[in-house]
């Protein structure tokens, strides 16, 4: 009763995509994660403007040299023909001493050029704060997905110590630690400068990873018990395939956003480390010394507290206001 | 419920036992000699060796440990003979300079009042307006008031506690004449004229924190709002200042007592910050000057001691919530 089908050859190669194409001229495209959080974020006006600031402040602390060259000066150079030594060696002229050779004036007592230290102290800040969260978002990442992960001894030997390190107080801990680690840096080879910088990097660097190890461990704990983690493991994927290729890509979106949100209290950290007198240390620009020195002319220079102050204050609300629309564009649902 | 306290006591105990352990590691176990250290660079090795002798740093790290374990529960004497400090219990050590041979407990207690002073005005503080102003913008969302005070709470967040304090001493005091310099002035002596001496202090730390508080006041608020059981009790019919008190502000203002546990704890253990701003002698302040001196028994006690604080912080949050929710103390 079943008569043999017949076939056009036509229809062999019947190709939808083909018609679809033919059909309209508009592609569905598929998006990624990403990119919805990308579109989210362009409409974001706020964030935009933001992140504009914040790729300002980079590119200006990447090219401090080439500012500095721009305005004819350099960040040690003494100017003391710029100050009034009739007058508690305080700059000639208002604001602090502002001029077409010295933008922002200048220091009081030396007669460095306070723009050329303002840019060369914006690379000291992002230095410090960029490479402390990576190092704390890298620590932070891979033991709390581990603890979170394997459970049992592996989790509570990592959640002790990241107890252990809070427990701590932290600003206070970065402080004493200070002469004694200096010491030993010298004992390394690194000395001078370079030994504030490397300690500042590692220490704020080191003790911030148990906030973010702890938000990573929670995610972790619940994604484990997800159905792609049984099917990956079902199909006889190891440990570190499920840790690597299937857990850490979910967690992205938490430890960018946390990123955005770390690199402002590290930039404050530096500042305030540097203010205290265990940052970095002479000649080195930075924000935080540059505030503790005007302390002394703040009621005759007020232009010279003011500087360093207002710019890290733009720079660490660029980085609050950003990380605010980030964390609004990945995970609609939190803070709103 | 008692069990639960034992176990967290214990924990406590451990923690603070480990605490110990590892301060004692990180700044007496290092290769270069701490009497070295304490004693700067134009130092004999004669004079190192005796102030070695006399602080106990010749013996070995775990005997040294044992001494100072000691110390704190029965007193221990430094020095031999005629030269003999005495430092009762519970004695974390004497200062090797500036004053010399004062034992380090007596340091802390005669600046803790300071540090407790700022902490204790300034939490009340950023507690009333940071809930307060999180609690009315979370609820009036989208609001002129909500936008104005998240702008303000935003600035907060971003502006360092010491440039604010900085802020405020060149332009409240200094130019604008608005209020004196503040000098800390003890509560028993003149209570009118310690609470005028701390206003700025405790308004330039609650700026900060109760920026923060209303930032996350404001997110929790917004989040239980529009959880299902909010649905479920408006739906019985429950007027909406009943369900705001009854089931949106609990459970919105949990979260914040663990924080503000924890932000108290780290501030008496020492508001360095803000007490190198001002110019008073608490906790952090002397913390931070014997780390310039490099006076190690007062950096050890001071860390310590600021540890203390924070694991007793932990341990009130641990049990306060424990009476609040169930789930905490069977897990």
């Amino acid at each position: 009763m079943t008569a043999p089908l017949t076939t056009d050859p036509s229809t062999q190669t019947a190709d939808p995509e083909a018609i679809l194409a033919g059909q309209s001229a508009k592609q569905i495209e598929g998006r990624s994660l990403g990119q919805i959080a990308w579109l989210r974020l362009k409409r974001d006006k706020v964030a935009m403007v933001s992140l504009g600031l914040v790729i300002l402040f980079l590119l200006v602390a990447i090219l401090a040299n080439v500012l500095a060259a721009i305005e004819g000066q350099g960040p040690f150079k003494f100017n003391s023909e710029t100050l009034n030594f009739d007058h508690g060696s305080l700059p000639r002229g208002h604001f602090g001493g502002v001029s077409s050779t010295h933008w922002l004036g200048v220091e009081p007592t030396t007669g460095r050029d306070l723009f050329a230290r303002l840019v060369f102290g914006a690379r000291t800040s992002l230095l410090v704060a960029l490479t402390s969260t990576v190092l704390s978002v890298g620590l932070g990442s891979l033991f709390g997905v581990m603890a979170g992960f394997f459970g049992g001894r592996i989790d509570s030997l990592i959640s002790r110590s990241m107890d252990l390190i809070l427990a701590f107080p932290q600003l206070l801990l970065l402080i004493a630690l200070t002469p004694v680690a200096i010491d030993r840096l010298a004992g390394l080879g690194i000395g001078g400068g370079a030994a504030h910088l490397v300690y500042l990097i590692t220490v704020i660097g080191f003790f911030g990873w148990p906030y973010i190890g702890r938000i990573i461990r929670g995610q972790t704990l619940s994604l484990r018990e997800r159905e792609f983690v049984d099917a990956s493991r079902s199909l006889g994927a190891t440990n570190s395939h499920i840790l690597f290729k299937q857990l850490l890509p979910n967690l992205v979106a938490p430890i960018l956003v946390y990123s955005t949100l770390i690199i402002p209290t590290y930039i404050s950290l530096e500042a305030a480390l540097s203010y205290l007198g265990v940052g970095v240390i002479e000649p080195t620009p930075s924000w935080g010394k540059m505030l503790s020195d005007s302390v002394v002319y703040s009621y005759a220079d007020p232009t010279y507290l003011l500087i360093p102050g207002v710019a890290l204050f733009a720079l660490v609300l660029a980085f609050n206001l950003f990380g605010d629309g980030l964390r609004d564009a990945l995970d609609p649902k939190a803070g709103r | 419920m008692i069990r639960y306290i034992i176990r967290r006591l214990i924990g406590v105990v451990i923690m603070l036992g480990v605490i110990s352990v590892a301060t004692f590691v990180l700044f007496f176990a290092v290769p270069v000699s701490p009497a070295a250290l304490s004693c700067g660079k134009s130092c004999s090795p004669a004079i190192i060796k005796q102030v070695s002798h006399k602080l106990g740093l010749d013996m070995p790290i775990p005997v040294q440990y044992g001494k100072f374990m000691a110390g704190i529960f029965v007193g221990r004497d430094f020095g031999e003979g005629s030269a003999i400090t005495h430092c009762p219990a519970p004695c974390l050590g004497i200062s090797y300079h500036d004053p010399t041979d004062t034992p380090v407990t007596n340091l802390i207690k005669e600046d803790f009042p300071v540090t407790f002073s700022i902490t204790i005005g300034g939490a009340i503080l950023w507690l009333l307006i940071g809930v307060g102003v999180g609690v009315l913008s979370g609820l009036r969302k989208g609001s002129i008031f909500d936008r104005a005070a998240m702008v303000v709470a935003l600035a907060g967040v971003s502006l360092p506690s010491f440039f604010t304090g900085l802020l405020v001493i060149t332009f409240v005091v200094a130019k604008w004449k608005i209020l004196p310099l503040p000098a800390y002035v003890n509560f028993a002596d003149n209570p009118l004229s310690w609470a005028q001496n701390l206003i700025l202090p405790w308004i330039t730390v609650a700026f900060l924190y109760a920026a923060l508080y209303a930032r996350l006041t404001r997110a929790n608020m917004l989040e239980t709002m529009s959880e299902d059981y909010i649905r479920t009790a408006r739906a019985k019919g429950l007027s909406e200042a009943v369900v705001i008190r009854k089931h949106g502000l609990r459970a919105a203002l949990t979260p914040i007592v663990t924080i503000a546990g924890l932000d108290i704890g780290g501030l008496l253990g020492g508001a360095i910050l803000l007490e190198t701003v001002y110019n008073f002698n608490g906790i952090g302040r002397l913390a931070v000057n014997a780390v310039n001196t490099l006076n190690l028994p007062v950096i050890v006690g001071t860390v310590l001691v600021a540890a203390f604080f924070i694991v007793m912080a932990n341990l009130i949050v641990d049990v306060l919530y424990a009476f609040v929710d169930p789930k905490v103390r069977l897990s």
